[in-house]
């Protein structure tokens, strides 16, 4: 991935740089557990933003209130956009009706949007071109997660929020998935993704690593760990967010997942 | 996009069918008059009455009833019966609604009565009109053989003109539906109230008969006179002529004075006939025969080529039975008693013809075997007798009405005839504690006639036990046991209650197609199927609340009743095979059979072949009488022999 | 804009695929009508009246079965595979993807019994036991109208029931309670709410008077009332005033209406407008310095109310979209 990242680097410099989504002064809390406090951050065209964190640090919650899914208790979220597809998710381990081909699913997702997007030119974006008829329950998870990515790129959204495109997968269909998302932030897009793979997060234009209910780094990853003074991106995060286990469940430390986290994952029925 | 052809072609469709809530589905809009010989008709008049209806033509106001909940057409013969049966309690149940009744509309025909005070057309036409704008007169001097008659009309004055020749008043649908008519009254007191007053009449008649026994002796046969004819001859009226023991072969004698002929005891005396014609006859009024055997008689049975002053069809029943060759023959002989007689006959025993009140008991007639060959043992036409106390052995019918109203036939025993009692054209009998066995039917009942009581009989190894037509009628406290089929409800309007019905093939057939009967408090137990039912409507045999006792109907009585909570079906895919099989209880309870039988009993008149009883009794109605029927039924099945 | 007709019928037909390729929905179908038509043949098929009076209360327990078989999962499990988050980032609006959805597996389910009780009601000519030919019959058996008219009102009862299944596949849409929630509302539906009057009436709650028009809150009371006035017409069924049957028409529409109006104000909502919104562009000015947009403290193009404190309070019901709740807070 290294040799890729110069190269992506320089492309997106080449691009024109324009905010695409500005969070101001954010503020979560789910009665009195606070998730995270007064975060604020601006987001920008053509650029690869990976939010990092300890596993509780909140990052998929901050993806979610990014893209809409959830109110935030303070501050406000503005995204700028003027298509109809304002916003392209992909949440976290996508299923997917089972019944439905690769291409059929994509399809439903175009009929939604006005200006008939290019379905197959979507496929071969994010490689699926090959598996367009297969049934989605056929498909292997990163497959999965391609067809999910797929169905937030289409359309063209300004910003694409990924969360955890890349967890649990083996590391060449992860490479992967980074691959694809700096595709995507080659066509202009400001994309966004939580991971807590740092490999992958090293590749990205910008980290925003997330801990104790606040931003406590916002860098290219190189910054993040020449402010750390460490070596590695790994040795910069045991510094910032310390060595203990790395699970952080809000401030008050109570532990409340999110239901639909848990939700059982199967699909209807098996064709 | 074929889903956006999908929804619009099943919205289409919905609405488009939903057209269906606008347009009127309402069943009885329209019907039109059907041909009245082509309904189910229930009539004022017994078969004898509508026959002279239709040998004399008779008018007779018909209606046509067309109701929600029951296939058929309802005709009515007779108006009487319209009414009463509108508001007989259960009728709306069976029935539903009526969607319109039609009757007969006189006003362009010209009505007249005969000398028989009968209603005739002389001419012009009928036609129909609805109730609702008929004008009825009632009360009047109209008559049809039924009673008095109702007449329909379409125009008010062509009603008061007919009131200006018969008198009576005219009267609306509404008058006519408050207008007090006979209403049979069915129940078991009422039942009882009839058998009382009959069993009167019995006691009567046989009380006055048997002063025949009393007369003084006047000839003495081999003493006084040579021979029977030579004593008849020379015997003064009112007193006896005595036949000592031995044969008399000088027969064919016929008595023509009111006296007693008295043997020397059964097998004492015999009147040996030559086998040509009737042995004994007489034809005036008080004979008496007694303490005497009869054999020899002729093989005559028809007498087709006889003159008979009669109506027609009347004729020829009198022609094929009336006049058969008899052991005693008694005509125009009201008051006569023939008592402790033993006839052997290949045809008929005793013939009474036109003789009310005779009284024959102690008698005992053996017909031929098998009974095809046999006649009547006794048979009484135009004339009310009193059956009682005598024994029928073989033979076709052991008691054979023609036209015998009011006859009494109690306490005797039939064994191996086609029919222990038949009635033709015979109303307000009494057929009680008698005992049939080994017969195609223990008593039957035939040709529509009306207020019969069959009480308290027993009815043993027989094809049918008992079967009963017309209407008004009652069939209770008998017991049938071990016949092929028990009771045969094939009446309307009638009573079977407390009746025993064990250890028959097939317990009840309900015959009618229409369901007016009350079957209620009879114990069925022990058959091989309860029920039978041919074509015809679902029937509910519940009576206030109180239906039958089935052997082995599954269920329990939760609320202490007296009756189980579950509705039973004898005739149910399920229930039939309760009595046999405990494991159908199982299944019977099952949420699927339930929800089968849910609706059954709604709508019984549109339903076919079944019959459901709402109230089953926990206990049967007469546990002794059962005890005892099954107790009969294990010795016949252990010895081969009837108890 | 695409028009919101075209997203709906994109979701109908994705519902119509899915019910067709999933096996068990087409084995729950064949069962159905199996039933249906066993129970038919069983029945004494004299004529259409009794086919209804027959079918009536297997027809009340059977729909709600079929209509909680096909729709307990409808958008449950849209939320379980979490493509309802995918969904909510397309321009579809929560009432057009509900309203869609019951389309979709309505004309299933409405097909379905619509057409096997049709198919049941040829039953009777086909297999009827003939009435006794020399017996002038008449039309009190009922004509085929009558018996269409149930099969039409089981087929608006189909559609309610679903409509109140589908609500509850909503509201239930993010726990493991779906199963458990479907055999609830088959439950209510089909004993539950008359045994709630059945109480009411025995405890004197409610006097017999007053039932009528609850019964039409029940709604297999008030398909089994618009049956008995209307196709079977009983006797007792005729001295009803319309407005008893007019008011059995109108508690199943408000059932039908009401539970969709349930599940689409349920199903999502979009943040309010103060907490998130889509700009067409935000300050150019921050391009500039990317480096510094940690720290973006104002931004031109929000509103000045963005930092007020008051704005915690939700106040999103003016938002055509509806309020937000299914989102908000932890459910314990």
């Amino acid at each position: 991935m290294s040799e890729h990242e110069p190269a992506a680097d320089a492309t997106h410099q080449s691009v024109d740089r324009y905010p695409v989504a500005s969070v101001d002064s954010v503020a979560l809390a789910f009665g009195d557990v606070t998730v995270f406090d007064d975060v604020s951050f601006t987001l920008e065209s053509g650029t690869v933003t990976a939010v990092v964190g300890p596993n509780g640090s909140g990052k998929s919650t901050l993806l979610r209130v990014l893209a809409g899914l959830l109110p935030a208790t303070e501050g406000s979220v503005t995204v700028a956009a003027t298509g109809d597809h304002p916003i392209g998710f992909c949440p976290q381990e996508p299923a997917f009706r089972s019944g439905f081909t690769v291409r059929e699913t994509l399809s439903f997702y175009g009929e939604l949007l006005a200006d008939d997007p290019d379905v197959e030119e979507t496929l071969e974006l994010v490689g699926l071109g090959g598996v367009a008829d297969r049934r989605v329950g056929a498909l292997s998870g990163g497959m999965k997660r391609l067809l999910g990515m797929a169905g937030a790129v289409l359309g063209d959204p300004p910003l694409l929020v990924l969360d955890e495109p890349a967890s649990g997968l083996d590391p060449a269909m992860r490479r992967h998935i980074f691959e694809t998302a700096d595709a995507f932030a080659d066509r202009g897009v400001a994309v966004v993704l939580a991971t807590h793979h740092l490999v992958g997060a090293e590749t990205a234009d910008r980290l925003l690593v997330l801990d104790r209910s606040d931003i406590i780094a916002d860098g290219p990853p190189q910054s993040v760990i020449d402010d750390a003074g460490a070596e590695t991106l790994e040795a910069a995060f045991r510094g910032m967010v310390g060595d203990e286990l790395t699970v952080r469940a809000g401030r008050t430390g109570a532990d409340r997942p999110r239901r639909d986290e848990e939700s059982d994952p199967e699909t209807e029925g098996d064709a | 996009m074929y889903a956006r052809y999908l929804v619009t072609a099943l919205a289409a469709i919905l609405l488009v069918t939903s057209g269906v809530f606008v347009v009127d589905v309402d069943p009885g809009e329209g019907p039109s008059v059907v041909d009245f010989d082509d309904t189910i008709t229930m009539s004022d008049l017994t078969q004898a009455e509508q026959r002279v209806v239709e040998e004399r033509s008779l008018a007779v106001p018909q209606a046509e009833v067309f109701y929600s909940r029951y296939r058929y057409v309802v005709g009515h013969q007779g108006l009487s019966s319209l009414v009463t049966e509108l508001d007989r309690d259960g009728h709306e149940r069976q029935f539903g609604v009526p969607l319109s009744i039609y009757v007969t509309d006189y006003a362009d025909a010209e009505l007249a009565a005969g000398d028989d005070g009968f209603l005739r057309m002389t001419g012009g036409d009928t036609d129909w009109v609805a109730v609702e704008n008929a004008h009825f007169v009632v009360d009047s001097s109209a008559r049809h053989p039924g009673g008095s008659a109702v007449v329909p009309f379409s125009e008010r004055a062509a009603a008061e003109r007919f009131t200006d020749s018969f008198g009576g008043t005219v009267v609306g649908w509404e008058g006519l539906r408050a207008h007090p008519f006979d209403r049979s009254d069915l129940s078991i007191a009422a039942a009882e109230r009839r058998a009382t007053d009959r069993h009167a009449w019995a006691d009567a008649a046989a009380a006055d008969a048997r002063q025949l026994r009393d007369r003084p002796v006047s000839v003495v046969v081999g003493e006084d006179a040579p021979t029977l004819a030579a004593a008849i001859e020379r015997a003064p009226p009112n007193t006896t002529v005595v036949l000592p023991a031995g044969e008399y072969h000088d027969v064919n004698r016929t008595v023509r004075k009111p006296l007693t002929i008295r043997g020397a005891g059964v097998n004492e005396t015999w009147l040996v006939g030559d086998g040509n014609g009737s042995v004994l006859r007489a034809f005036d009024a008080r004979v008496a025969v007694t303490d005497l055997s009869i054999r020899g008689i002729g093989q005559q049975q028809a007498r087709p080529n006889l003159t008979v002053d009669a109506d027609a069809w009347d004729a020829q029943v009198l022609r094929a039975y009336g006049y058969a060759a008899s052991g005693i023959e008694l005509d125009d002989a009201a008051g006569s008693y023939v008592a402790d007689v033993y006839i052997d006959t290949p045809t008929n025993g005793v013939t009474v013809r036109y003789s009310d009140g005779v009284v024959i008991e102690d008698v005992q007639v053996d017909g031929q075997t098998p009974w095809r060959e046999g006649f009547m043992s006794t048979i009484t036409v135009h004339s009310r007798m009193l059956v009682q106390d005598s024994t029928f052995v073989g033979g076709r019918d052991g008691v054979y009405m023609h036209l015998g109203d009011g006859t009494v036939v109690r306490d005797n025993q039939f064994a191996d005839l086609r029919f222990g009692v038949h009635e033709m054209y015979t109303s307000e009998t009494l057929v009680a504690n008698n005992s049939a066995t080994r017969t195609r039917t223990g008593v039957v009942v035939m040709t529509l006639p009306e207020d019969n009581v069959v009480a308290g009989n027993h009815v043993t190894d027989s094809a049918v036990g008992i079967d009963v037509a017309g209407r008004a009628s009652y069939v209770v406290q008998n017991t049938v046991v071990g016949n092929e089929e028990g009771l045969d409800v094939g009446s309307d309007r009638s009573l079977f209650a407390r009746n025993v019905v064990v250890d028959n093939d097939v317990g009840i057939r309900a015959s009618t197609l229409i369901p007016t009967n009350i079957v209620t408090a009879n114990d069925i137990v022990g058959n091989d199927r309860y029920v039978s039912t041919s074509l015809g409507p679902v029937r509910i045999w519940t009576d206030d609340g109180a239906g039958n006792y089935w052997g082995g109907a599954p269920g329990v009585d939760s609320d202490r009743d007296g009756f189980v909570d579950r509705p039973f079906q004898p005739t149910g895919a399920v229930d039939r095979y309760a009595a046999s099989s405990p494991d159908a209880h199982v299944l019977a309870t099952s949420p699927a059979v339930q929800l089968l039988r849910s609706q059954e009993g709604s709508l019984p008149g549109l339903r076919s072949r079944g019959v459901v009883d709402e109230a089953p009794q926990v206990r049967p109605v007469r546990p002794a009488a059962v005890a005892a029927a099954l107790n009969t039924s294990a010795t016949r099945a252990a010895t081969g022999v009837v108890a | 804009m695409n028009g919101e007709t075209d997203d709906l019928f994109a979701v109908v037909e994705r519902e119509l695929t899915i019910v067709a390729r999933t096996p068990a929905y087409i084995a729950t179908a064949v069962g159905f009508a199996a039933i249906v038509w066993w129970l038919a043949f069983a029945s004494s098929l004299t004529g259409y009246v009794p086919l209804v009076a027959d079918l009536l209360t297997p027809v009340e327990v059977l729909v709600p079965l079929l209509a909680v078989a096909f729709g307990y999962r409808a958008i449950q499990a849209d939320a379980a595979s979490k493509e309802l988050d995918v969904l909510r980032t397309y321009p579809l609006r929560p009432r057009t993807y509900v309203v869609g959805v019951f389309v979709g597996r309505a004309t299933a389910v409405l097909s379905l019994v619509f057409v096997t009780l049709l198919v049941a009601g040829l039953f009777v000519p086909l297999f009827g036991p003939p009435a006794n030919p020399v017996i002038a019959t008449h039309g009190g058996d009922g004509p085929f109208g009558t018996y269409l008219r149930f099969v039409l009102l089981a087929t608006l009862y189909a559609a309610v029931v679903l409509g109140a299944v589908v609500a509850v596949s909503t509201v239930t849409a993010r726990g493991r309670t779906a199963i458990a929630a479907a055999v609830g509302v088959f439950v209510l539906l089909t004993v539950g709410l008359d045994l709630g009057l059945v109480a009411a009436l025995s405890s004197g709650t409610v006097g017999p008077d007053g039932l009528r028009y609850l019964l039409a809150l029940s709604p297999n009371s008030a398909f089994r009332g618009l049956t008995l006035a209307l196709s079977i017409q009983t006797v007792e069924a005729a001295t009803l005033p319309l407005s008893a049957v007019l008011a059995n028409v109108v508690g199943l529409v408000l059932w039908l209406v009401g539970s969709l109006v349930l599940a689409a104000l349920t199903v999502w909502s979009d943040p309010p407008a103060d907490r998130w919104r889509v700009v067409e562009t935000l300050d150019a000015a921050a391009a500039g310095a990317p480096d510094s947009s940690a720290a973006t403290p104002d931004e031109p193009t929000e509103p000045a109310a963005a930092e007020s404190a008051d704005a915690s309070t939700d106040s999103s019901e003016d938002r055509p979209t509806g309020p937000g709740g299914a989102e908000g807070a932890p459910e314990d």
